[in-house]
C-alpha cells in the first residue's frame, strides 16, 4: 500500500506540473470552467426572481442541495482519471489501453494517475460558492455530529459519480466509441441532483432512489443537514446511509470493470 | 452554388452515418428535457403564469430548446479553430472555393440532419407524453422556419468569428469556451430571458444571442405574433448580415497575417 501511495503523489505531481507549464492558458481554463458550470447557478437565481419556493424548497436550501451535489461531482471529476467515457474511448481505440495492461500496476491505478485536469477547479469553486450561498441563505441549525458526517457525505458522492464513470468506461470495452448515455447519469446526474427529487416524475424519483441510488448522494444527508421530514416516510437512519451505499455501488463498479477487462479483446489498433 | 450543395450534402451524409451516437443523443436531449419541464413544473406551483408564459408554454419551451440546441449548436463548435492549431487550414485556403461558404455549407448540412433526426422526434416525443403549444395558423409556421433558419445562420456567423479569432491568440480555445457559455446563457436556452431580472434582460437584448434560441421560440409559442413577429426576425437578420461582415472582415485580415507567419 505505502509504495503505491507515494507513487500516487509524485504521478499526479508530475501531471500538475506539466499543466502549469503555460499558466495564462491554465488560468483561462480554470476561469472558462468556472463560468460554464456558473451559468446553471446562475440559473437558479433567476428562477428564483420568479418565485420563493420551488417544490416547498427555499432558494438557500436549493442551493445547499446543488453546491452539495456539485462539489462532489467535482471532486469526481478532479480524481477520475482516464475513467472519462471519451478519454478512455480514444485510448481504446489508439491502443493505449493494451500498453496499460502489459505494466507492472494494477490497471485501475493506472487509470486514476493517466490523468489529472487541474483545471476542473473551476467547478469546484463554484459548487464551494453555491454551497456557502446555500449554508448562508438556509441557516441549517448546525450541531457536531452534522460536521462531522458532511466531509463523509461530500467524499461518498464523489466517490458514486467516479463509479458512474468507471461503469460508463466498462461499456466502451464493447462499444468502442464513447457512449452519450453516459452523460444522462453523470453530467444528467448532477443537474437532476441539483433540485428536491420530489419534483419529477414518480418514475425518476423511485429509479434514483431503489434502483440507481444516486438520491444518497446529497437528497437523503439534505433532509438531515436541513432538518426536512422524508417524503419517503423511509426509516430515519436513512440518511446515514450515504457513505455506505456509496462504497457499495464503487465495488459493484470495480467488479463491473475487472469483468470487462477480462472480456476485452483489443482493438488491434 | 452546386459545389457549395454537394458539400452540404456530404456533411449530412456523414452526420447520419452515426446511428448510435444520434439515438444516444436523442436520449440524452429527452433526458435533460424532462428534467428541465419538472423544475419550471415546480416553479410555477399554482401559479398559470410567469413572464407571458403559461404552463403549458413553459413545457414546450423546454421541449424546443432541447430541439433545437443541436441545430444552432448553442453550446458551440471548435472544428474550425482546430484547423488553425494543426495547420489544416491553408490547404483549406487555398482550394479553389470560397473559404466561408465552405464551412457554412458543411455547418448547415450537419444543422439539417440534427433537425430531423433529433429535433423533429423530440417535438413528436413531448407532444404524445403532454399537451403542447403549437404554432396558430400557415403565417405562424412560415415566420418559425424563418426565424429558425436565420437563427442557424446567425450563430455560424458568431461561431467563425469566435474560431477565426484563434489566427490571433496561440491558445484561443479558453476564451471560446468563454463567449460560448456567454451566448448560450444570453440566448435564453438556460431560462427564458423574458424570467431574467430588468437590467439582464436589457444586456442580452443589446446582443444578437436571443436571436438564436429565444427569437423561434417565442415565434413558435405565439408570444411574438404578427408585427412583432415580423420585427424580431427583421432583427435576425440585421445581426446575421452584421456578424457574418465581422467574420469576413476577420479572416481577410487573419489570412495576411497568416501568410507573413508563412503558415
Amino acid at each position: 500500500m505505502g509504495p503505491y501511495v507515494e507513487l500516487y503523489f509524485r504521478l499526479i505531481a508530475s501531471r500538475i506540473q506539466a499543466q502549469m507549464q503555460y499558466r495564462f492558458s491554465f488560468a483561462m481554463d480554470v476561469v472558462s470552467n468556472f463560468f460554464s458550470n456558473f451559468t446553471d447557478l446562475a440559473a437558479l437565481f433567476v428562477m428564483f426572481t420568479q418565485a420563493t419556493a420551488l417544490g416547498g424548497w427555499s432558494l438557500g436550501q436549493v442551493a445547499f442541495l446543488y453546491g452539495l451535489s456539485s462539489v462532489s461531482f467535482a471532486l469526481h471529476e478532479l480524481f477520475q482519471g482516464a475513467f472519462d467515457n471519451d478519454v478512455f474511448a480514444s485510448y481504446i481505440q489508439r491502443g493505449l489501453f493494451d500498453q496499460m495492461l502489459t505494466r507492472p500496476l494494477p490497471v485501475p491505478f493506472q487509470m486514476f494517475t493517466e490523468y489529472f485536469m487541474l483545471r476542473r477547479l473551476g467547478r469546484m469553486t463554484q459548487g464551494l460558492l453555491a454551497f456557502a450561498l446555500g449554508v448562508a441563505l438556509a441557516q441549517p441549525h448546525w450541531t457536531l455530529p452534522k460536521l462531522l458526517y458532511l466531509p463523509l457525505v461530500v467524499l461518498g458522492g464523489a466517490v458514486f459519480f467516479l463509479a458512474i464513470s468507471i461503469a460508463g468506461c466498462t461499456l466502451c470495452f464493447w462499444t468502442v466509441q464513447p457512449t452519450e448515455v453516459v452523460n444522462i447519469f453523470t453530467y444528467g446526474g448532477t443537474t437532476m441532483l441539483s433540485y428536491p427529487l420530489t419534483i419529477y416524475h414518480e418514475f425518476i424519483q423511485r429509479f434514483f432512489v431503489y434502483i440507481l441510488p444516486m438520491a444518497f448522494i446529497n437528497f437523503f444527508p439534505s433532509l438531515y443537514f436541513l432538518d426536512r421530514p422524508d417524503p419517503f416516510h423511509l426509516p430515519t437512519f436513512v440518511p446515514f446511509l450515504a457513505p455506505v451505499v456509496c462504497t457499495a455501488v464503487f465495488v459493484i463498479a470495480l467488479r463491473l470493470w475487472a469483468f470487462g477487462v477480462m472480456r476485452y479483446t483489443s482493438t488491434g489498433s | 452554388m452546386r459545389l457549395y450543395i454537394e458539400l452540404a450534402k456530404k456533411a449530412a451524409q456523414r452526420q447520419l452515418a452515426y446511428r448510435q451516437a444520434n439515438l444516444a443523443g436523442l436520449l440524452t436531449n429527452l433526458f435533460f428535457g424532462a428534467l428541465r419541464a419538472y423544475t419550471l413544473i415546480a416553479l410555477y406551483g399554482v401559479r398559470s403564469q410567469i413572464a407571458s408564459y403559461t404552463l403549458e408554454a413553459a413545457i414546450t419551451y423546454t421541449g424546443l430548446t432541447q430541439a433545437i440546441l443541436r441545430p444552432v449548436q448553442i453550446f458551440g463548435w471548435l472544428d474550425l479553430m482546430k484547423t488553425v492549431r494543426t495547420g489544416d487550414i491553408v490547404s483549406d485556403l487555398i482550394k479553389p472555393f470560397d473559404f466561408y461558404f465552405f464551412w457554412l455549407a458543411q455547418d448547415m448540412g450537419a444543422n439539417i440532419i440534427h433537425l430531423i433526426v433529433r429535433g423533429v422526434p423530440i417535438v413528436l416525443i413531448y407532444a404524445l407524453v403532454t399537451p403542447i403549444v403549437w404554432p396558430l395558423g400557415a403565417g405562424a409556421v412560415t415566420a418559425f422556419a424563418a426565424s429558425l433558419l436565420l437563427a442557424m445562420l446567425v450563430s455560424f456567423a458568431w461561431r467563425f468569428c469566435v474560431n477565426i479569432a484563434a489566427l490571433w491568440m496561440t491558445d484561443a480555445i479558453g476564451v471560446a469556451r468563454l463567449g460560448f457559455t456567454l451566448s448560450m446563457f444570453l440566448s435564453g436556452f438556460v431560462v427564458p430571458v423574458r424570467f431574467f431580472p430588468p437590467w439582464l434582460q436589457a444586456v442580452a437584448y443589446a446582443t444578437p444571442f436571443p436571436s438564436l434560441i429565444e427569437t423561434p421560440v417565442q415565434i413558435w409559442l405565439g408570444i411574438l405574433a404578427g408585427p412583432a413577429a415580423v420585427h424580431a426576425i427583421f432583427q435576425q437578420a440585421v445581426w446575421m448580415v452584421a456578424l457574418m461582415s465581422v467574420g469576413r472582415v476577420m479572416l481577410a485580415a487573419g489570412t495576411r497575417r497568416l501568410v507573413i507567419q508563412g503558415g
